[in-house]
């Protein structure tokens, strides 16, 4: 087919011609209804426009003129024209400049992001340091409510704070004695709540929470102890305080990010910092281990039987091995939890360092020295502080 | 002076046509979602390209299609240097809440409304914005659009008609419309011409009234259903801001057959909004006009209701469906007294939570595709076949735009998700 019809607009106005477009020795030459030569498209510069569906006509533009269009009438000229103009198909928008351009641009954007996300998380220590102890009680308050809801610990029947005088009592003096050999400007502030799962947990500024199941599973008060010194250490070293900074941090990051996609990529860049945050909770674990038997020492108390409290949860509660994939596992996680007992793995040992070895660990930094943490009396007070709420 | 809402356009030349069918339209959007979900979300700048290259090129005037010029890579850097605004404007708020007193109840709602009216104002910037971006990048015939105008202005001017309208209870809403409409319609332009409007708000104020009143019963009845039947007891409305009062509440049950009442006053609520919001569209179409001819449209009222009751009547059964299958799934996996060690989705087992995960992802992925294809698309299709101009321009004499426009595009609309096409 020689000749063609098609739409021609110039680019210049927006006047539609109606002309035949036939192939020349250097391009189309496009002729109006009167004969008269409109434009000649030389062949190297005739682009097809992309994004066409079948059915709808072929336009063709030109490279060295943005606007100008060419509208063919129907598809026959369509394999003509691609043996005349090679480079039908090659969207001139797509050169190498613009490729190159986009690759620094991305690479830019990723050095920008781990720049910032890595800034981020060193700065979090110094950030969650430099809060004043108004702001981490504060906050340490709003945890302590939200995680002690998610456990179930806010039922219709009223809250589940065990109060037993006698159990509070050792409670306190317990806390005392540790403190008095702690030199951090905390205070603390520990309650027991009557949640049969074994676990402990801390909140910033210095609350602590004994969830009642732990108290069940102890076998001797020193268990206890070490899980207070541990908590304790979580706060004095404000673990919890600058997982929260960092995870904020990384949400200001993230947010604008990923805010326009659909609500799944909203859902994998709140699991993304989650997992980010698993691997950071290891290392304070093991220093919080340290730490508690340090506290333990310089308080006299017997500091080795804390690993037993921990095999003895995780052969109940754990997956029996070490190499376990830690959850993700913040103290205020954000994990679906039910509050019935079935649920695998408490806090306590999720992004743990794997039970054993951690046992192992603790108890070579204890030795054997030390003595009783509280006496029997008190011990048994303890365990029934939740028999009065 | 009242301008005449139904006239039928003229056939032919004149008309709008599009050539979009749903079928090609949810291959496009299957595709997008994939893709940006496994790229969380970064797709979405060439996502949307695609899908207005598809909707903008089915549209036909005088014989012509509309061409989107637009590329994904315009987008993305528009987005990356938007980010450099809404790093510092997300890390601010997100320290103040942080480092707030929680209990500090006055504080808190300060906080809250600057942070609020912060983000409307810029919503209103970015919106501004992204239509000069989309227009600039139509063609038609060759001829590009445009827009002119500061976006702080209508940013300035929407806020304010905003708060009117706030204030107000909602009856001051079509000024807003009105004056936003005028301030996009004068500032557009095709080529070396710019569109008129001739739009005033008298005109719909009656329209709106019919549209208002279902609402306002609707809520004043709600609010004293709040006042004599759930808060009664503890001393009416006022008792909100009294959290003893509210305690000593305890377990009541309100009595919710006034309730009944908001029943049919929603539906009705809702078809006078539809009714309203079409009769708006027609007039504000006959309001505007291009080289001194004015646009008309026959958007009918039942041809949006059928869109969207047909839409529901699809949508309840496939969302019945998954619900369905999703419960069985879990049933399948809660204890019974036959199997009293079952213990439900165990939510630590890698497999079974992944299998959730998914299905609810399968869910939400496809509930999104649904409403683009069966409801957005459609709506599309009827607004555009609605649309004519009652007469011919002479499209001879408009020439190519001179204006400059943006290089990149849109990185503030996309961070608030803004503008459906």
């Amino acid at each position: 087919m020689e000749t063609a019809g098609a739409r021609y607009a110039d680019g210049k106005s927006a006047k539609i011609l109606v002309v035949s477009v036939s192939p020349a020795q250097d391009g189309l030459t496009i002729t109006d209804e009167a004969g008269q030569t409109v434009a000649l498209w030389p062949y190297d510069e005739i682009r097809l426009i992309g994004g066409r569906r079948s059915g709808q006509p072929n336009a063709l533009r030109l490279l060295s003129d943005e606007a100008a269009r060419l509208t063919l009438d129907d598809d026959a000229f369509l394999p003509r024209l691609s043996s005349l103009a090679p480079d039908l198909n090659k969207d001139g928008v797509r050169d190498p400049r613009q490729w190159r351009r986009a690759l620094v641009w991305t690479l830019g954007l990723i050095l920008l992001f781990g720049g910032l996300g890595f800034g981020v998380s060193i700065s979090a220590p110094l950030v969650a340091a430099l809060l004043p102890m108004s702001v981490e009680e504060q906050l340490g308050k709003a945890t302590l409510e939200q995680v002690v809801v998610l456990f179930g610990g806010f039922g219709e029947s009223g809250d589940k704070m065990c109060r037993g005088r006698a159990g509070r009592r050792a409670l306190e003096t317990l806390t005392a004695r540790l403190k008095a050999v702690d030199d951090s400007p905390y205070v603390f502030k520990v309650k027991v709540v009557d949640i049969s799962i074994p676990n402990a947990f801390a909140a910033p500024g210095g609350y602590i929470v004994i969830f009642r199941g732990l108290l069940d599973l102890a076998e001797s008060p020193d268990e206890i102890t070490g899980v207070l010194g541990h908590e304790m250490a979580h706060v004095t070293q404000r673990h919890v305080t600058t997982n929260m900074v960092r995870s904020m941090g990384f949400q200001a990051l993230l947010v604008p990010l990923v805010s326009g996609g659909t609500i799944a990529s909203d859902m994998l860049s709140g699991l993304g910092q989650m997992a980010l945050q698993a691997s950071y909770t290891r290392e304070a674990e093991a220093e919080a281990d340290l730490a508690s038997v340090e506290l333990l020492r310089r308080a006299g108390i017997r500091a080795g039987t804390f690993p037993q409290l921990l095999l003895r949860l995780e052969k109940k509660y754990g997956k029996g091995g070490s190499d376990d994939e830690p959850e993700p596992g913040e103290e205020d996680s954000e994990a679906a939890r039910s509050d019935d007992d079935s649920f695998s793995i408490p806090d306590i040992l999720a992004s743990h360092p794997a039970t054993p070895d951690r046992a192992a660990t603790v108890a070579a930094a204890a030795g054997t020295g030390g003595g009783p943490s509280m006496s029997d009396e008190d011990w048994q007070a303890l365990r029934t502080i939740c028999d009065r709420r | 002076m009242t301008v005449t809402v139904m006239d039928t356009p003229d056939t032919g030349a004149n008309k709008f046509s599009y050539d979009g069918t749903n079928l090609r339209y949810a291959g496009i959007v299957l595709v997008n979602t994939l893709l940006q979900f496994i790229t969380l979300g970064i797709f979405r700048f060439w996502a949307k390209t695609r899908e207005r290259r598809f909707i903008w090129s089915n549209v036909k005037f005088g014989g012509d299609y509309v061409e989107y010029t637009g590329t994904g890579m315009e987008l993305f850097i528009g987005f990356l240097i938007a980010m450099i605004v809404l790093i510092p404007y997300s890390a601010i708020f997100q320290a103040a809440a942080v480092l707030l007193d929680p209990n500090d109840v006055t504080t808190q709602i300060i906080v809250s409304m600057v942070q609020l009216v912060t983000l409307v104002f810029l919503v209103y910037i970015a919106m501004y914005r992204a239509r000069r971006y989309r227009l600039t990048r139509t063609l038609w015939r060759g001829i590009r659009g445009g827009q002119t105008g500061s976006s702080l202005r209508y940013a300035a001017v929407a806020m304010g008609y905003w708060l009117l309208a706030v204030v107000t209870l909602g009856l001051a809403a079509p000024l807003q419309r009105i004056k936003l409409e005028a301030m996009k319609l004068e500032n557009t332009w095709f080529g070396d011409r710019k569109f008129e409007f001739k739009g005033r708000a008298s005109d719909l104020f009656a329209p709106w009234l019919v549209a208002w009143l279902p609402y306002a019963l609707a809520v004043a009845i709600g609010l004293y259903w709040l006042d004599q039947e759930v808060l009664g007891p503890a001393g009416g409305l006022g008792a909100i801001f009294d959290p003893a009062a509210l305690e000593a509440l305890g377990d009541t049950e309100p009595d919710p057959t006034l309730l009944l009442v908001l029943i049919p006053l929603g539906i009705a609520a809702v078809l006078a909004f539809a009714w309203y919001r079409v009769r708006e569209f027609r007039y504000l179409a006959a309001s505007t006009s291009f080289e001194n001819t004015p646009f008309v449209s026959s958007l009918g009222l039942g041809r949006v209701i059928w869109i969207y009751g047909s839409y529901i009547a699809l949508w309840l059964p496939f969302v019945f469906g998954v619900l369905l299958m999703i419960g069985w799934g879990t049933a399948e996996l809660a204890p019974t007294e036959f199997d009293p060690e079952a213990s439900g989705p165990d939510m630590e087992n890698g497999t079974e939570f992944a299998f959730f995960f998914l299905i609810g992802l399968l869910f939400i992925i496809s509930m999104s595709i649904f409403s683009r294809v069966f409801l957005f698309h459609r709506i599309v299709g009827a607004v555009v076949r609605s649309t004519s101009l009652k007469g011919e321009p002479d499209f001879e004499d408009i020439l190519q735009s001179t204006q400059k426009a943006p290089g990149r595009g849109e990185g503030l609309a996309d961070a608030f998700d803004v503008g459906g096409l």
